[in-house]
């Protein structure tokens, strides 16, 4: 529908509002009509009975005529006054002549049908009158009679006039009472009309105008002002109005439905906000103020551990493990909107066997003056075991550091103090600095390595290298610390060995983290070996072997991380950064290799490191 | 098939030593991967590092532990994927419905 078309249609439709009805005025009209036509028929018809009578009465007046004529000529010539007279007073008592005279013109009236109009009562000896041939006829519309003029021809010129006055108003009445009719059926129609119109006018009305918003609203429209009707029409319009509202409520509780339906609950749907809150990896549920829970996401089923269906409904005491959530809901709810308190839920100890920590953020929201909770849940059961293996690594790091630079220190002030002549101890302090000061490097260095490992950046630069060199230092740097355990340390070595293209110092922190673990956690009169083969592709594995503590299987993955160690008591007593084999697992990787583990618990430990790609043959290396 | 759960932090790491090329072995994956769900809240990962290939059950077993685990809100992380598993994915167009890291590692620390 046209802008303008509704435009006018809105217009009609005012129209109708102040009272006015189409069907009302219409049928008003179309009556008002068809009395006037009924009367205009009804009128012609009385005026053709008037005609009609009126030519009955002409013609009983003509024949009358003639006969009263020729009686009075008869007489008039005979001399006859007084048969005259009785002949007129006889015709006006027996017909419809009112009266009848008859005169000489010019003289006086010689006879009546009234005795007092009689002015001569004898004829004259003689009177030349003439009155010529013709008959006339005059009508008086007003006194409803007809006057007939009949001329009497007597002798000679002589003559007379016969004057008959003949009453219309009998011949006219029924006509008259036609008329009379057809003015009151016009008269009573209309009044019946503007009585009925005035009567339901506005009953009419509103049909017409709700009839008129029901085309509206096939045209389209929808606005409730745009449809309501004046209620001055009548129960109909009051009724049509109240639909509106009624309808109006409806949407308004449609809608107030889909939006709780999307914000607070419906479950499972994937569209809107219902959708987005259910992709949050976040829990999300929404509590009422008697600890009903009128909204949960997925996430937060899952952190809860419950079916989500169960959930929704259901009295948030009725969660088990969750007494310090509902304790922290109910106290936000004490108090006043906007307030906000987080909650921490879960077991902190054991986390890395089993448990998990959940941190519920409390918010107070008010809806319509009926107060809400709303709670935010996390999952940071691996963030806060990464925090704790970070502080762990603080303190370890810090416990590593500390040790060398104890160490140095001594041995510094040792060497200070020492007179000339003990050059010996001079040495061995020098010696004791400088292994500990390797130490401190590899510290250093190997945090570094976290650093970039945390960053990203870590990466290695190939070269050619000559192996044996690095099983040398291995060799040399080992050996010492090895005897002071009283561990036996042994190399078996190949006869020849490739060049391989690697990172000669990554390789090598890689070596000497599997190998100081080794003699770490080998306890004394235990043995250590280091076993180095190449394949026919040059592929280098290095299996260094103790019969140590042993791991167990269960933390044979988790070693490999960073800033962890073995769950184990029987470590408690030896440093370590928790750094080495995870730094030595990426260095092979990067590489291409891996390293691999194979322990048993008390049996030892074997660490396998495997280098593929090796570049050149071991045939042009010797 | 054989598959190992390892726990690396609070988070679980599920390795089937194998492919995953029968209902018996999908059923199987389902299985542990429901009941690592369940005790971990969704913590955990598939390394596929040894599943070097999945039949339309191990496909279905994949698609309905990333449907469970998408309930909460996740996403079904897999790791050491293989260009043959890899390509898999790709032509039953189900790529965009796992994360995909290149190590255990690096999937364990995207729960951080």
């Amino acid at each position: 529908m046209s802008t303008k078309e509704t435009t006018s249609r809105l217009n009609l439709l005012r129209y109708f509002d102040r009272g006015e009805s189409l069907v009302a005025t219409t049928g008003v009209a179309f009556i008002a009509i068809l009395s006037f036509v009924v009367g205009g028929v009804i009128w012609v018809s009385a005026r053709a009975v008037d005609d009609s009578a009126a030519a009955r009465t002409e013609q009983r007046v003509e024949q009358v005529g003639s006969l009263l004529a020729s009686q009075a000529e008869l007489r008039v010539s005979n001399g006859d006054l007084s048969g005259l007279r009785r002949l007129l007073i006889d015709s006006v008592a027996s017909s419809i002549i009112v009266s009848g005279r008859v005169s000489i013109p010019g003289e006086g009236v010689i006879a009546s049908s009234e005795p007092s109009e009689i002015t001569l009562f004898e004829l004259p000896s003689e009177w030349n009158a003439g009155v010529g041939d013709q008959t006339r006829v005059i009508e008086d519309k007003v006194a409803q009679v007809m006057v007939v003029e009949e001329p009497l021809h007597l002798d000679g010129n002589n003559g007379c006039l016969l004057e008959l006055r003949i009453d219309q108003s009998e011949a006219l009445a029924g006509s008259v009472l036609i008329r009379a009719s057809s003015v009151g059926i016009v008269a009573v129609g209309l009044v019946l009309t503007l009585w009925v119109y005035r009567r339901f006018r506005f009953r009419l009305g509103a049909l017409a105008a709700i009839g008129e918003a029901l085309r509206l609203i096939d045209g389209g429209e929808r606005r409730t002002e745009c449809l309501r009707v004046g209620e001055s029409l009548g129960d109909e319009a009051c009724a049509w109005n109240t639909l509106l509202d009624e309808r109006d409520e409806l949407e308004r509780s449609i809608s107030a439905q889909e939006i709780v339906s999307i914000s607070v609950g419906g479950g499972g749907e994937s569209f809107g906000l219902s959708g987005a809150c259910n992709a949050l990896t976040q829990g999300l549920l929404l509590i009422d103020q008697d600890s009903t829970v009128l909204y949960a996401n997925g996430a937060a089923s899952v952190m809860l551990r419950c079916v989500r269906d169960q959930i929704v409904g259901a009295k948030l005491e009725t969660l088990e493990g969750f007494d310090s959530l509902v304790e922290q809901v109910r106290g936000v709810m004490g108090c006043e909107h906007g307030t906000r308190r987080v909650v921490e839920i879960g077991e902190q100890k054991d986390l890395e066997v089993s448990g998990s920590v959940l941190k519920a953020s409390i918010a107070r929201v008010d809806e319509e003056g009926i107060p809400r909770a709303i709670v935010f849940i996390e999952d940071i059961t691996q963030q806060r075991l990464s925090k704790m293996s970070q502080n762990a690594f603080i303190a370890q790091a810090t416990h590593e550091l500390r040790t060398p630079l104890t160490t140095i220190k001594l041995y510094c002030d040792e060497a200070i103090e020492a007179d000339e002549d003990e050059g010996a101890i001079v040495e061995k302090s020098l010696n004791v600095i400088s292994s500990e000061a390797r130490r401190l490097e590899r510290i250093v260095g190997d945090m570094l390595c976290v650093s970039e490992i945390e960053a990203g950046s870590l990466t290695i630069r190939r070269e050619k290298m000559r192996t044996e060199q690095l099983f040398e230092e291995l060799q040399k740097d080992y050996e010492a610390q090895a005897k002071n355990k009283s561990i036996e340390l042994s190399f078996d070595l190949p006869p020849k060995y490739p060049t391989i293209d690697a990172d000669r110092d990554r390789l090598g922190q890689a070596m000497h983290n599997l190998l100081g673990n080794a003699i770490k956690y080998t306890p004394s009169g235990g043995k250590v070996s280091v076993t180095a083969s190449f394949d026919e592709l040059d592929a280098m594995t290095v299996a260094i072997t103790d019969t140590g503590i042993g791991i167990d299987e269960s933390q044979h993955e988790r070693i490999f991380e960073r800033f962890t160690r073995a769950d184990d008591r029987r470590i408690s007593q030896v440093t370590g950064s928790g750094l080495g084999l995870a730094l030595a697992r990426q260095i092979a990787r990067l590489h291409g290799g891996d390293i691999s583990l194979e322990s048993e618990i008390d049996q030892g430990s074997t660490f396998t490191l495997f280098i593929p790609g090796v570049q050149a043959s071991s045939k042009q290396a010797a | 098939m054989r598959i190992e759960t390892n726990r690396h932090g609070a988070v679980s790491v599920v390795r089937p030593d194998g492919p995953v090329i029968n209902g018996d072995d999908a059923a199987l994956l389902k299985n542990e991967a429901f009941s690592v769900l369940g005790e971990t809240l969704g913590r955990f990962v598939i390394d596929t590092t040894e599943m070097t290939f999945v039949d339309s059950c191990g496909l279905e077993a994949l698609v309905d532990i990333t449907d469970e685990v998408g309930a909460g809100g996740h996403q079904l992380k897999l790791c050491g994927v293989s260009e043959t598993l890899r390509e898999i994915l790709m032509l039953t167009g189900l790529t965009s419905k796992f994360q995909q890291y290149e190590d255990v590692q690096s999937a364990v620390r995207s729960f951080l």
